[in-house]
């Protein structure tokens, strides 16, 4: 249950530098630029494209010698970036947006998720048909970005469900304690699924649906390193995209290399819920049939704007940033 | 009798051994696979008992280690709701003496619900250190316990969880699961009352390691390949056999992964607690078999144990193969038993068929074997050297009846030649002379017959010709026919001599009783004999002491070859056809007069005609008229008519052969029943070299 962070931690330090080291001594080095990227999880299919990049050597090719930061529970992508120790996060557009409101300099670089995976998910026998039925209603909801586009739905339809905080599992749900609970159509949808219901056993929200599409995973620096070293910030999302495009291309290969990074972490791999998560990627990344087209890497701006508009009606920003100064990738 | 020597290879050795032998290979088989099916039911339901048995101890194994396990943080529950453990101190002991008697439990928590801000969170917890038990508190801002399975679905369900197993990796990455119960306050503050509102207080919990449990399970051996597994609260694999599954896939992400729609199904029931013994296949080992799965009720979880298929019916194929085995040896004796009994059987008939072979080829004097025993085919010998002995007496009865017959043919033959010898052959009859040309055929329906011609001068100017009939055929007719011939030449030639002296013997005709013979008074020596007289003087004749009452039909005609007068008279023959030329044939009107040698003392008419040159007169019998075709349609005066008429400007010859050819080609086959008889004569006119 509780992790042994007095014991993991300094292992973990220890590990770093030791890997590092060897890193550092094997590598020639000559000609690459150092970069690090901190991801906002920990390793799975939703970061197959960096993985795939790293692996088949597109960053190398672009000139720049990625590590890449697992993040997971204690992990804080942005803080990472201020402290220097990563010069590129992976972060929500709210997420970004927030912090650029607060203060930190954070420069846009590429949009990836251009449609929402954020869902809500009920029993089909629930009696929820639609999502005015939650007022009153137990729903399981996660706090930071993930509360942004619930709340504001409830805000928007004028229902006041009772907000259970939800844990990383969906444990509570299975048992019947929550009517709702909130999900990632890449994940967590497909935990339910591995976990015996049949999709005809459940309801489902997408906020994409409801008027709530916040793009979600995109790519972030901060602006004095754009401002150092722009080459270095479009090689990066150039090699990124490439990734992408390669792991879309090659998902049995992608898969591999996602497991054996997952392995690696000592992470549990289900080869099934790899394999789910990377097509769900590519519907939220390339966008389905049925979406209008968007290009990879671009954040449009009446996106941005939604998201802007959503965060300030619930209070969370001291001030608008302006497009301009937050859009700053090489797509834009 | 050669169908058995060309039906050798299937004869009744092989139908016999074959027949025999799928009867008795059908009933073997039927036999061997009702065992083979029996033994197999019977084994398949002991695997589902032991099968079940064997889930049923491992289930009740584990449960005695779980469930009472459940009871120490509960009863720590207990005493928090009754007031019974206040302040730290207190709790730290509690759970140093948990630790202390409880090897299974690795650490306790006890937590208490945080205020509404969160930020007032309290749990000590107790836990299992390499150097001993070590006391410490949980929650803080990165450790919010209260949005933790382990906190909130006891609360939120508010009765005890067990949550789904994990490596703690604190405590060395064992597996462990944690044992968290809810404990109670009322509203208000104070101890716990009955019947009062309530709210959850806190939760306290117990880790418990859980490696015995993968042990143990995993330990399990089903006959060589088989195994037991164990499936969490939401499907996933805490064991199993398949490196890289276990806390890595549930068994329905297994199931995806696979395309098995089956093994999802079973999961599903697994998870619903079912109890059941259903048939799968293995995805470890890819072998069908059984699964056997029953849940564990303290957790929830689900335990299978998997018997592979062909392990379990192991023994009944070895059972099978070895009856297999036996039943095959046995038909295969049975076989020679039965092929040498055939062969004992038919090699008798065998023998009897090389004899009767013989006997076919034409050695009625071939032995037959002798029978050894009274059975069919000892009767089957006997009827043939019976049929041996009638076939020497029939051939040689044949052999004599041939002869007797070969003779009489030959001597038909010659009363034939000896018939045909006496019918005049000369055409022309008078080459000397010219005024008549005449031709006659005979063609006997058998050797022969009773129907006659003739033809001969009477005196030097009188031709005298005729045709007969006699009824019957054959042999007896064929001698009145001889008999009737002689006769007619004699008389008429008697009379045409005597009317040649003529008046000499006048007195000695009359002397003799007869009837003059002559009609022609007047100028007598030009005329020849009367035909009426001549079939009265035969007649008569015939029908003295004429026993077989057989008669003749005759017509008798005496021509004047200068004058070309024609006498004729009839005794009840077949009108004869007059070609006169220049006009249509005609028959001559019968006078009705009887047929001879029927009676004595008949008077006959003559009729007189005269031909003038170039006519003529066909005579026939009724072989002719009365021939008849296939379709049993008779020839008839009329078609004989049409025909002469056609034929007319034909010579005599000519209008025979054509009539006759008429009469062959109307027959079509059809056997001749009559004699047919045709003599045509025409007249060519008195010469003038005549010499009278």
């Amino acid at each position: 249950m509780p992790k042994r962070l007095a014991i993991v931690l300094p292992l973990a330090a220890l590990l770093l530098v030791l890997s590092s080291i060897c890193a550092a001594a094997q590598e020639p080095g000559a000609g690459l630029k150092k970069a690090a990227l901190a991801l906002q999880w920990q390793p799975q299919a939703q970061f197959a494209g960096f993985y795939v990049a790293r692996a088949r050597g597109f960053y190398r090719e672009a000139g720049v010698d990625l590590e890449i930061l697992p993040g997971g529970p204690d992990i804080v992508a942005s803080r990472l970036l201020t402290s220097g120790r990563a010069q590129f996060a992976t972060m929500f557009l709210a997420t970004g947006i927030e912090r650029r409101a607060e203060g930190l300099a954070l420069a846009h670089l590429a949009q990836l998720v251009q449609h929402s995976a954020l869902m809500l998910i009920t029993r089909a026998g629930s009696g929820i048909r639609e999502p005015r039925d939650l007022d009153g209603r137990r729903v399981g909801l996660w706090d930071n970005e993930f509360g942004l586009q619930p709340r504001a739905l409830f805000q928007r339809l004028g229902i006041r469900p009772t907000i259970i905080p939800q844990s990383g599992t969906l444990n509570l749900f299975l048992l019947g304690g929550v009517d709702a609970a909130s999900a990632m159509w890449y994940n967590e949808y497909h935990l339910l699924l591995a976990s015996g219901l049949d999709p005809d056993e459940l309801t489902v929200f997408f906020y994409r649906d409801l008027g709530l599409n916040f793009p979600e995973d995109g790519i972030y620096t901060l602006d004095k390193t754009l401002a150092a070293d722009p080459e270095l910030c479009r090689a990066v999302v150039a090699a990124s995209l490439r990734g992408w495009e390669y792991a879309f291309a090659h998902p049995d290969e992608a898969l591999e290399i996602v497991l054996s990074e997952m392995r690696r972490a000592h992470l549990p791999t289900s080869r099934a819920h790899q394999r789910f998560m990377l097509a769900r990627m590519r519907d939220v990344m390339l966008g389905r049939a049925a979406d209008a087209p968007r290009t990879l890497g671009r954040l449009e701006r009446a996106d941005f704007d939604g998201v802007v508009e959503a965060l300030d009606r619930q209070g969370l920003l001291r001030r608008r940033p302006a497009f301009a100064d937050f859009a700053r990738g090489p797509l834009q | 009798m050669s169908w058995l020597s060309e039906k050798r290879p299937q004869g009744l050795a092989f139908r016999l051994s074959a027949l025999t032998l799928t009867a008795a290979g059908l009933v073997l088989a039927l036999m061997s696979a009702a065992t083979y099916f029996m033994a197999r039911e019977a084994l398949l339901k002991n695997a589902e008992e032991s099968a079940r048995t064997l889930a049923q101890a491992l289930v009740m194994r584990i449960e005695a280690r779980l469930a009472p396990i459940s009871r120490v943080p509960q009863g720590v529950a207990y005493e928090l709701e009754d007031g019974g453990l206040k302040g730290e101190a207190a709790i730290l002991r509690r759970q140093r003496r948990v630790l202390a008697d409880n090897e299974e439990i690795f650490g306790m928590a006890v937590a208490f619900e945080p205020d509404g801000t969160g930020e007032k969170q309290y749990a000590p917890y107790t836990f299992r250190s390499p150097l001993g038990p070590k006391a410490t508190r949980l929650g803080g801002p990165a450790y919010r316990y209260h949005y933790m399975d382990w906190y909130q679905i006891p609360r939120e369900l508010g009765r005890t969880t067990w949550s789904e197993p994990y490596f703690d990796e604190g405590g060395g990455g064992v597996l462990m699961a944690t044992c968290s119960v809810p404990f109670f306050a009322n509203a208000a503050d104070g101890p716990l009352k009955r019947g009062q509102d309530r709210r959850v207080a806190g939760v306290v919990t117990a880790d418990v390691s859980l490696e015995w449990l993968t042990r143990l399970v995993a330990s399990v051996r089903v006959l060589d390949t088989g195994y037991a597994s164990l499936i969490s609260k939401n499907g996933t694999y805490l064991t199993h056999p398949a490196p890289g599954v276990a806390f890595n896939d549930t068994i329905f992400s297994r199931a995806e992964e696979h395309g098995d729609a089956a093994l999802r199904k079973i999961g599903r029931d697994m998870l619903r607690g079912g109890e059941r013994f259903v048939e799968s296949r293995s995805l470890h080992t890819g072998k069908p078999g059984f699964l056997a799965y029953m849940p564990l009720p303290t957790t929830g979880w689900s335990l299978a144990v998997f018997s592979p298929r062909d392990e379990l019916l192991a023994d009944v194929h070895r059972q099978a193969l070895v009856s297999g085995a036996l039943g095959g040896g046995g038909f295969l004796l049975l076989a020679v038993l039965i092929a040498l009994l055939a062969r004992s059987i038919t090699r008798p008939l065998r023998r009897l068929a090389s004899a009767a072979r013989e006997v076919a080829g034409g050695n009625l004097q071939a032995a037959l074997p002798e029978p050894r025993a009274r059975d069919e085919v000892s009767e089957l010998a006997a009827s043939f050297a019976h049929m041996q002995a009638s076939l020497r007496d029939y051939i040689r009865d044949l052999t004599q009846a041939t002869a007797s017959r070969e003779r009489m043919q030959s001597e038909l033959r010659i009363a034939h030649d000896i018939q045909m010898g006496i019918l005049p052959k000369l055409f022309p009859p008078l080459p000397d002379r010219g005024e008549i040309d005449l031709f006659a055929s005979l063609t006997p329906a058998r050797e022969v017959g009773g129907d006659f011609y003739d033809f001969f001068p009477v005196g030097r100017d009188q031709f005298c010709f005729l045709v007969g009939d006699v009824s019957g055929k054959g042999v007896p007719a064929a001698f009145y026919m001889a008999v009737a011939k002689t006769l007619l030449k004699s008389v008429a030639e008697s009379a045409g001599g005597r009317g040649q002296r003529r008046g000499e013997d006048r007195s000695a005709e009359r002397a003799a009783g007869g009837e003059a013979l002559k009609t022609g008074e007047a100028g007598g020596g030009r005329s020849g004999p009367d035909p009426a007289r001549i079939l009265a003087r035969v007649n008569d004749d015939l029908a003295k002491d004429n026993d077989s009452c057989m008669f003749v039909t005759i017509f008798c005609a005496v021509l004047d070859l200068n004058t070309g007068e024609l006498r004729h008279a009839s005794a009840g023959h077949n009108p004869p056809l007059m070609l006169r030329a220049g006009a249509a044939p005609e028959y001559l009107p019968a006078p009705g007069d009887p047929v001879a040698g029927a009676m004595t003392g008949v008077r006959y008419e003559s009729g007189s005609l005269r031909l003038g040159p170039g006519d003529a007169i066909l005579l026939y019998t009724d072989g002719v008229t009365e021939a008849m075709n296939p379709a049993q349609e008779l020839y008839g005066e009329a078609r004989l008519m049409e025909l002469a008429a056609k034929s007319a400007g034909q010579d005599a010859k000519g209008l025979c052969d054509e009539l006759a050819a008429g009469v062959h080609s109307f027959a079509d086959g059809a056997e001749q029943s009559d004699d047919i008889t045709l003599l045509a004569l025409r007249y060519r006119g008195a010469e003038r070299t005549t010499t009278d």
